[in-house]
């Protein structure tokens, strides 16, 4: 079940991503252009909440009075919020921005993917702490310190 | 068994004790489920190692128990630590000088008097000479008349209240409750028939019980349908052969010679066939003997003496005092036979085969429903065990129970977060006895290890179970769910994450948490306990 959903959205990514890299775009298309990075943004962020969680599952319980696996599923939870804005940001960078025509066109689009992958980071951490407290007894409980 | 009867169980002797020792781990693992349990350790020598260890541990067993305004805790249902023991200790005093030995209790000097010639005629003069300090010495028909004397003694000092000694007010106590318990109370004595102590007292102890409960109170005596149970076990260990040189000093004159112990064994079984009082006493006397070569005591020791008591006598424990220990639960929960009028000897066999014992679950307590309920118990607790030394690292300095509370905690349930930390200490040591530690990188072997070694064959658990091996043991985390060799009784196992993982998923379960009503437990401490056994019964599914 997780491997097939995984696969779905890496398909519908790549594909998108392909259309997007194949046409100029100008200032007509802007617009549609916009709600096709934040719904992508939507997508990167969907794709790196399941990594989150995944790579926590993967993550085996420890023994010991101090075991390091929280802090582990903590470390991979925050390296993925770093890394998901960032990497829709590069994405849109290298294979969106090329394709946008110079001049109002780029004018227009340049100020969405800074907007989106801001959105991205304080999205993917609320959700991350939504989920931490739905699960707060699993593994992804571990993504926020627990009360002392 | 009914729910008004009262449980007392009576260790005598080095063997006695170790059969206690057994008799505490069984209620650790939660075999002796809702029973407050009386004990008493009655013994001729305070400082015997054995003694001292099993008080230490059912003092610490009572540690773990303690809840809050209520020392030693409450019994609990379907859970570890379970039952509720109460220790109380008597020993008879040999160590003042008036008293070493018997010529001395007896105060016979004089060799003309009427006393002298009657001692003479039934003990030799090293028997009457030899310093009692250290029991005994398989001198039985010294040892029954001193013991009687003992205990009846003790009973007129509290009569009189002169010369009161502490130990003979924790026995007093005892047996105003074996006596208030009436028709209720179900006795059961540990000791062996070829040694001394024990086997000295057994069959005088109903009696001599009787008649100190008479002295203490005119009005009071132990009810005739009280009901006493008793191991027959004979010879299973041995120990090095005392030399002439030990043998020279008078205090040693008389030392127990462990060649004779088939010989004591046989004589004993005879008396115990025979003889009308004992016959009429007991109830049950369960038949528990080692068919293969015996376990050699002096074995690794250093020092060419033989070893006759104190501090130095801790030896390791054996599977038949575990047999005996499960004796008791025999008696204590199985009701059949219990209004015959006279005793019921038992017994039940395993396999062997070319000199190898093999002994599963249902060798134990019996098989079907109360094989399983071993399986559970048995194997929940070394899992406990394996969890806590071996997964938390509780056998190398670690405090492995803490384990259990800080993942709990950051599983984000927060419910034990004011179990103290003495608490934990407490039950890591206690594991630390039941299961094993290492000092210095050397394995150390504890209750549990040292009864797998007397057994050559299989000893209910796979192998793997019982490893030593530093390395393998560091790698239990995909072991712990295989403790049986039945696959239908392992855990869940996860590809590369082994049976662990699943393990803690059930431990922060809603499912394993305590149930308060049914378990009957209400303090932290006790709920914490039942929450770990649940989400071990869980796993194991047994």
């Amino acid at each position: 079940m997780k491997k097939s959903t995984i696969l779905m959205s890496l398909l519908t990514f790549f594909s998108i991503t392909n259309l997007v890299a194949q046409t100029k775009i100008n200032v007509r298309d802007i617009p549609g252009l916009i709600t096709q990075t934040y719904i992508i943004a939507i997508i990167f962020l969907l794709a790196f909440i399941l990594i989150a969680v995944i790579i926590s599952n993967m993550i085996k319980f420890q023994g010991g009075t101090n075991p390091k696996d929280p802090g582990k599923r903590r470390l991979w939870f925050w390296i993925l919020a770093v890394v998901a804005p960032i990497s829709f940001y590069l994405y849109n960078l290298l294979l969106v921005i090329p394709n946008v025509k110079t001049g109002p066109a780029l004018n227009k689009f340049s100020m969405h993917p800074p907007i989106a992958s801001g959105i991205i980071l304080v999205a993917y951490i609320l959700v991350g702490f939504a989920l931490a407290k739905m699960f707060s007894r699993g593994k992804i409980g571990n993504w926020f310190p627990s009360k002392k | 068994m009914a729910n008004s009867d009262k449980y007392f169980v009576i260790a005598i002797g080095g063997t006695g004790m170790r059969c206690l020792e057994a008799f505490t781990h069984m209620s650790a693992m939660g075999m002796f489920d809702s029973k407050e349990i009386d004990i008493l350790t009655l013994d001729t020598d305070q400082t015997n190692g054995n003694k001292q260890r099993v008080e230490e541990l059912i003092g610490l067993y009572n540690r773990i128990k303690t809840t809050p305004g209520k020392v030693g805790g409450t019994p609990n249902s379907d859970t570890f630590f379970s039952a509720k023991l109460n220790l109380y200790r008597f020993w008879t005093d040999y160590n003042n000088a008036a008293r070493t030995r018997f010529k001395n209790i007896t105060k016979l000097n004089s060799s003309d008097s009427d006393n002298k010639l009657l001692s003479d005629l039934f003990l030799e003069e090293s028997v009457q000479d030899f310093n009692l300090a250290h029991g005994y010495r398989a001198q039985t028909h010294l040892g029954s008349y001193l013991m009687y004397h003992a205990i009846v003694e003790a009973a007129r000092n509290l009569q009189t209240g002169k010369n009161k000694k502490a130990e003979e007010e924790e026995f007093g106590v005892f047996f105003n409750k074996l006596a208030s318990a009436g028709a209720d109370a179900k006795v059961f004595i540990f000791g062996s028939i070829f040694g001394g102590t024990g086997a000295s007292s057994i069959p005088v102890l109903p009696k001599a019980l009787n008649d100190a409960i008479k002295i203490r109170d005119n009005n009071m005596s132990l009810h005739n349908d009280a009901k006493f149970g008793a191991t027959l076990l004979t010879e299973y260990f041995s120990f090095k052969k005392p030399d002439a040189a030990q043998r020279a000093n008078k205090d040693n004159g008389v030392i127990a010679d462990s060649s004779f112990f088939t010989l004591n064994s046989q004589a004993a079984l005879q008396f115990y066939q025979g003889d009308p009082t004992v016959q009429k006493t007991y109830k049950k006397m369960y038949h528990i003997g080692w068919p293969i070569e015996s376990e050699d005591f002096s074995k690794n020791k250093k020092g060419t003496k033989t070893i006759t008591g104190g501090g130095d006598q801790k030896n390791p424990c054996h599977i038949t005092e575990f047999l005996c220990a499960c004796a008791a639960y025999d008696f204590f929960n199985n009701d059949k036979g219990m209004d015959a009028e006279k005793a019921e000897y038992l017994y039940k066999s395993v396999r062997y085969k070319n000199g190898v014992l093999d002994f599963n679950f249902n060798d134990f307590i019996g098989d079907g429903d109360n094989g399983k309920l071993f399986a559970r118990k048995f194997g929940a607790f070394v899992s406990f065990m394996h969890l806590a030394q071996t997964i938390n690292n509780g056998a190398r300095g670690d405090n492995g129970v803490q384990g259990f509370l800080n993942r709990l905690e950051g599983q984000n349930i927060s419910d034990y977060t004011s179990i103290e930390e003495q608490y934990t200490q407490d039950l890591n040591k206690y594991l630390n006895f039941f299961g094993y530690t290492f000092d210095n990188n050397q394995f150390v072997p504890g209750w549990l290890y040292q009864i797998q070694s007397t057994v050559s064959g299989k000893f209910v658990l796979d192998e793997k179970a019982f490893t030593q091996n530093a390395r393998e043991l560091e790698k239990f985390e995909s072991d712990i769910g295989k403790l049986f060799s039945e696959k239908e009784y392992h855990w869940e196992s996860r590809f590369l994450k082994g049976s662990y993982d699943p393990f803690v998923d059930k431990l922060v379960d809603t499912d394993t948490k305590p149930k308060v009503e049914e378990q009957k437990v209400s303090a932290t401490t006790e709920k914490f306990l039942a929450h770990v056994y649940n989400a071990i019964k869980k796993s194991q599914n047994i």
